[in-house]
């Protein structure tokens, strides 16, 4: 058995009811030549890298499938010829390649704008930077703990620095931060 | 004198679970330049081997217009 995979960029326009049709064709003509589908994504609306057919933006759709004699030279025709597909690229592919479809076709395109399909390894590296921050937040705790221990020592040896301090804190809520300045150099 | 060993580890040789696929666009986006060229493996340290298997996905991602072939920094 050998896996396939194809990557198609359909027309930003397309949405909901449109889009469905247009992906559920797609799925049709890998079943007219000889192939059975076994996941379908739809990433959703993407910017591309760069303009193809004019346009900016793209629906991103992969479509993994299986068969021993899929007829590809067709199949690549008819994509060529769908005037809401811009791009599409099949390659081969392992089984182990192979993802497994979480949610329907309906779900994925409702959704698609809310839950962005993120592959394992961004995740694990999404995570990963969630935690570092983490961690740093609790050495400049300590940090802050280790400040927090000496100051009192430094305002103990000089008490009345500090209540200066305070004055023009509370000062600066009423008057200006200038006059408050000019009053301490008097 | 001490010797400092500055070679670099491949990442994806530390990591055996990080795939090397062209819809991993995201990581590959770190093996290009800002103009878009592929950085060769002695700079970035990735094995000959992880190598060519990120130049092939790469220019796959390229293809599908998941990453640019150039990108002129005058115009942006």
């Amino acid at each position: 058995m050998k896996y396939y995979e194809t990557m198609v960029i359909i027309h930003p326009a397309l949405e909901k009811g449109h889009l469905k049709d247009n992906v559920v064709n797609v799925q049709d003509n890998i079943q007219k030549y000889g192939g059975d589908v076994v996941s379908t994504e739809i990433w959703g609306k993407k910017r591309l890298a760069y303009y193809v057919e004019k346009q900016k933006y793209g629906t991103f759709t992969l479509f993994q499938y299986s068969g021993e004699k899929v007829n590809l030279n067709e199949f690549n025709v008819d994509l060529e010829h769908d005037t809401n597909i811009l791009a599409y690229m099949t390659i081969r592919i392992e089984e182990n390649e192979i993802r497994e479809q979480k949610e329907d076709l309906d779900a994925q395109i409702d959704g698609r704008s809310k839950t962005p399909v993120v592959s394992e390894n961004i995740k694990k590296q999404s995570d990963e930077d969630k935690t570092k921050p983490k961690v740093e937040a609790q050495s400049e705790l300590v940090d802050d703990t280790k400040i927090a221990e000496l100051a009192p020592i430094e305002s103990a040896e000089e008490p009345e620095k500090e209540d200066k301090k305070i004055d023009t804190e509370t000062d600066e809520g009423s008057t200006d931060p200038i006059t408050t300045v000019q009053e301490e150099k008097e | 004198m001490a010797f400092i060993n500055t070679r670099k580890v491949c990442t994806f040789c530390e990591n055996p679970e990080m795939k090397i696929d062209y819809k991993e666009y995201k990581i590959l986006r770190k093996f290009i330049t800002e103009q878009g060229k592929i950085i060769p493996g002695f700079v970035t340290g990735v094995c000959s081997k992880h190598q060519r298997q990120v130049t092939r996905a790469i220019k796959r991602a390229r293809n599908i217009a998941l990453l640019s072939y150039s990108n002129d920094l005058r115009e942006s």
